[in-house]
């Protein structure tokens, strides 16, 4: 029953993900080519140390998390934008377990990378848990925003300008809705008071999400 | 058995369905209305897309929405245009998936459905590479797609061309055993060929239901050929409708509810619509 459930959402991944045609690899692109070329800029100016780890896990955090929220939205384009789109919602009633599956082939490219970054690095798996967290938040919250807004590009522009404020400006408020970590070390005492109300409020949009789902068209 | 239960739907200040009840058995259904009679609307409650505010829709005693058999209902919205970049064998496989349609049986059943469409020669195309019309008709292919007992088709003759017409027709009269057609539309002519009864709402109420003979014999008696020259002495309420040239003769098609000068014709169903909707 479950296996078939999977095999079935898995299929109609495959063909949204078809349907997106190049976007697909945009998310790939970044975690394979883009990311790996920062970080070898930066290990051949700083060598493998402190300071190089500190950058490379900032980079990290900056392009990883925020393109799984771009294959949610994709995913997902005729569902919001698609002539017709209704009766995909006559069959469909949630595509929670969708936005979950795709989470999870994300965090299996996370993993990859991990993987490689943890022969030059210790403490690799505590970023990789961070990405993971961040990862989550941002696919639920494009799934929340793509229901709310209505629009793909509006849901996707949301995302990358909280993200833009996040990492890049220092009004007050910005320590308070950000997610992501500042140069402090890592440890997990840190990882936990950070990101336990990160993953609650992940949590918390996909259910939002899914009930924005069940009254789209009402 | 389809019935329709006292359902009452209201968007903020419109009642867009007042309390309508019907019982639907297997046939097919022309559903008419001029814009914003609530066609749509009736049509998405059916398939469990809008709550109803009061009432109920049950297929077979059992709640629509809780009707698990999710290859049930086959619907065709007004607006069809989905998976552009997919090809036309792969958006069917999207549907079949939807519908929970064994692995098994999806290929018959796709090849099936897109050949009743006239379209098998293309089912490996993309669907950004096919016309309007050929869209068009995907959509078709997939509402009935998995044979589902209750068909919705929502303006299903929009952009067809003449041949498309008759090939849909045709495809409704070779699927419509055991099943329930519901098919709105505003070309009359579509409805007079493949429907055997006729539903007809305004301001979200069903004002009329019945068969064929019985929506034209409600125009009887109450549709004149009158000569253009003598439009200006036409009396009481009346309606004008086609402008015809008959023997060199330019004459008009008058529906009224008071006698006219002219020769009274037999009526179409088109004729029953609108006196229904005037009120002769």
């Amino acid at each position: 029953m479950y296996i078939k459930r999977f095999l079935i959402i898995k299929k109609q991944l495959y063909l949204n993900f078809r349907n997106v045609k190049g976007f697909y690899y945009i998310p790939l692109v970044f975690l394979y080519i883009v990311l790996p070329v920062l970080n070898i800029a930066t290990i051949r100016q700083y060598g493998v140390c402190e300071n190089a780890f500190t950058i490379i896990c900032n980079d990290i955090q900056k392009f990883a998390p925020i393109m799984c929220s771009w294959w949610v939205i994709f995913a997902f384009k005729e569902y919001i934008e698609g002539d017709g789109c209704e009766v995909l919602y006559v069959y469909k009633k949630s595509i929670v377990l969708d936005v979950i599956l795709i989470y999870i082939w994300y965090l299996i490219h996370i993993t990859i990378l991990m993987i490689v970054y943890s022969f030059y690095f210790t403490n690799i798996w505590l970023i990789f848990m961070r990405i993971a967290i961040q990862s989550l938040f941002f696919a639920s919250g494009a799934y929340l925003c793509m229901f709310l807004f209505k629009s793909i590009s509006i849901s996707f522009m949301f995302i990358f300008v909280y993200e833009i404020i996040c990492l890049f400006t220092n009004f007050g408020i910005t320590k308070y809705i950000s997610i992501f970590h500042s140069n402090s070390p890592i440890n997990i005492r840190l990882m936990v008071t950070k990101n336990i109300p990160v993953i609650i409020i992940s949590l918390f949009f996909l259910y939002l999400g899914n009930r924005l789902h069940k009254v789209y068209l009402k | 058995m389809l019935k329709i239960i006292n359902a009452c739907k209201q968007f903020k200040n419109k009642k867009a369905l007042d309390n309508i009840t019907i019982n639907l058995e297997n046939g097919v259904y022309g559903l008419l209305g001029p814009n914003g009679a609530g066609k749509t609307t009736l049509m998405r409650s059916v398939c469990g897309l809008y709550p109803l505010n009061t009432g109920k829709i049950t297929f077979n005693d059992l709640d629509i929405k809780q009707n698990k058999r999710l290859n049930s209902i086959g619907y065709l919205p007004q607006k069809f245009g989905l998976f552009n970049e997919l090809t036309i064998y792969e958006m069917m496989e999207y549907f079949a998936t939807l519908k929970h349609i064994a692995n098994k049986d999806q290929k018959n059943d796709i090849e099936n459905c897109i050949e009743r469409v006239n379209l098998l020669d293309r089912i490996h195309d993309k669907i950004s590479t096919l016309s309007g019309g050929m869209v068009r008709r995907i959509g078709i292919a997939q509402a009935i797609l998995g044979n589902p007992r209750i068909i919705i088709f929502d303006e299903p003759t929009v952009g067809l061309d003449p041949e498309e017409r008759m090939c849909f027709k045709n495809t409704i009269s070779q699927i419509k055993e055991d099943k329930i057609i519901i098919i709105s539309t505003h070309v009359v002519e579509d409805i007079e060929a493949s429907c055997s009864n006729i539903m007809i709402m305004n301001n979200g109420k069903l004002i009329v239901s019945g068969s064929n003979n019985y929506i034209s014999s409600l125009a009887k008696e109450k549709v004149y050929l009158v000569d253009a020259e003598n439009e200006k002495q036409l009396k009481g309420d009346f309606f004008i409708g086609k402008r015809t040239s008959i023997e060199n003769k330019d004459v008009i098609r008058v529906l009224s509810g008071e006698k006219q000068n002219g020769k009274s014709v037999k009526p179409t169903i088109e004729d029953g619509y609108i006196c229904i909707l005037k009120g002769f």
